[in-house]
């Protein structure tokens, strides 16, 4: 679709557009807004922004119903939806339409300044170049139209005034050691008494392996077997026959620990065999009331 | 130390013309296969096991408390004032007669273990070995807080120790860490108002 045939039918759809709403028709859409809407429309990035100054009233319904607001930024700075008062600020019709092409600018030819140098020339005005006024479409870059005219301000080197010496003294300070201000105790060292003489040593006799008088230590007394006490019921006449048979084992004796036996005075082995003495029960009744009354600790 | 004998005469009648086992008076007893007992015990349940071996042991305790009480009325007293090794004798003969084994008894300190040897029921069968002796001596003694647990087997020799029902679990505890019966026993006697 050519531009012809894009400003066709934008043309026809603003005229449906405005008969539906009860508007007048007129005015007409610059192809660079045409494309731009038709781009708009078909999904792609608008190329750029387009600020006709033609259709004001259909301009801004078309803007709305049309929605071309697109979340791309065309121009870094321009806001990424065109705001009202842009679609608004149209000029008269009967204006003179001209194209305002980007300037030329050149890069200021700056030479590197040091410190205590200034610049040789004050950097060139950028050039803006006007070309000719085209009569059918005025495409506005509103860049260019807010865009104020370069100009590096002369940067006059201002040089560094002299600072006033530091208020110091011509020579070095000269600092006398004073007296202390704090009082100061010094204590003499107690003289130290000499080392006293050792008595001489005494003499030793030579060991003759007697020692003191012990008296002799009774008897270790013979590590305790304790052994249980184990009931063998008589088996009944009538498996006199069979336990024979079978043989049965030994009695169950305390098997020793393998500890090692600790030698105990007459008066704990005499406790000890008292406390044996004092766990035999005299009744079968006692030996269950003993076992019922063990616990745990 | 003289070892009373038990009597077992008379203890066991066949009747062979009704074809009946009476055991010390009491009549309709059968004998089955010891394994077959303990099939039935082990489908049966931990539960009617129980049951099978109170009915079992309280009779047996309640013939040694005839034997050594005759007299009813001080039938308790009079097991409990006898000699530790005749009770042990008297109820080693009624587990023999039944057919559980050889019972015998230690005493370690005063942890009272039965031992009993060859029971035909094997390991499977200390449950109710254990619930059958504790029955019987509560209804020999007429005390009923004693609880018999299996404490150890070696082989065909299985011990069980009559304690507290407030020990039970401490035991069972301890013998399932793997401490030994004997070390257990030693713990025992650390504690508790028997210590």
């Amino acid at each position: 679709m050519n531009t012809a045939e894009k400003v066709a039918a934008l043309e026809d759809l603003l005229t449906r557009v405005q008969r539906n709403r009860g508007l007048p028709r007129g005015g007409w859409v610059a192809a660079p807004l045409v494309e731009r809407l038709v781009d708009v429309g078909r999904g792609q990035e608008a190329p750029e922004i387009v600020v006709t100054g033609q259709l004001a009233g259909p301009a801004s319904e078309l803007v709305e119903m049309v929605d071309i607001r697109t979340d791309h930024r065309t121009t870094p700075g321009m806001p990424a939806v065109i705001p009202r008062s842009e679609a608004l600020a149209l000029e008269p019709p009967t204006r003179a339409q001209r194209t305002l092409e980007p300037p030329t600018l050149e890069p200021p030819r700056m030479a590197p300044v040091g410190l205590d140098e200034t610049p040789s020339s004050p950097p060139s005005a950028p050039e803006i170049i006007f070309t000719e006024p085209v009569d059918a479409d005025i495409d506005l870059d509103e860049e260019l139209d807010d865009e104020e005219p370069i100009t590096l301000a002369g940067e006059v080197p201002v040089p560094l005034e002299a600072l006033p010496p530091p208020d110091l003294p011509a020579g070095p300070t000269q600092v006398s050691a004073g007296a202390p201000s704090s009082d100061v105790v010094t204590a003499k060292r107690p003289a130290i008494a000499p080392p006293t003489p050792l008595p001489p040593a005494l003499p030793v006799a030579p060991f003759d392996g007697s020692g003191p008088q012990v008296p002799a230590l009774p008897p270790p007394v013979a590590p305790v077997s304790i052994e249980p006490t184990t009931l063998q019921a008589t088996p009944p006449p009538l498996l006199v026959e069979a336990v024979e048979v079978r043989e049965r084992e030994a009695p169950i004796k305390l098997t020793p620990r393998a500890v090692t036996p600790e030698r105990l005075s007459a008066d704990d082995v005499g406790e000890f065999i008292g406390e044996i003495q004092r766990l035999e029960p005299s009744d079968f009744g006692g030996v269950v009331e003993g076992t019922l009354a063990l616990g745990f600790g | 130390m003289s070892s009373p004998n038990f009597d077992p005469s008379e203890a066991v009648i066949f009747d062979l013309a009704f074809g009946h086992v009476h055991l010390d008076g009491a009549p309709m007893r059968v004998m089955v296969p010891a394994d077959a007992l303990l099939a039935l015990l082990v489908a049966a349940g931990e539960e009617e096991t129980e049951n099978l071996a109170h009915a079992v042991g309280e009779t047996m305790g309640r013939r040694v408390a005839v034997r050594l009480g005759p007299d009813a009325d001080t039938r308790y007293q009079a097991v409990r004032a006898a000699g530790f090794e005749r009770v042990i004798t008297e109820l080693a003969g009624e587990v023999a007669l039944i057919g559980l084994g050889a019972l015998s008894a230690e005493r370690w300190g005063k942890a009272l273990v039965f031992v009993l040897d060859q029971s035909p029921l094997g390991a499977e069968g200390d449950g109710f070995v254990a619930a059958v002796l504790q029955a019987a001596l509560r209804a020999a003694v007429g005390k009923q807080e004693g609880r018999m647990l299996s404490l150890a087997r070696e082989d065909a020799r299985a011990r069980y120790l009559l304690v507290s029902g407030a020990v039970v679990e401490g035991v069972r505890s301890r013998l399932e860490r793997g401490e030994s019966w004997g070390a257990v026993l030693a713990a025992l006697h650390a504690g508790g108002s028997g210590g």
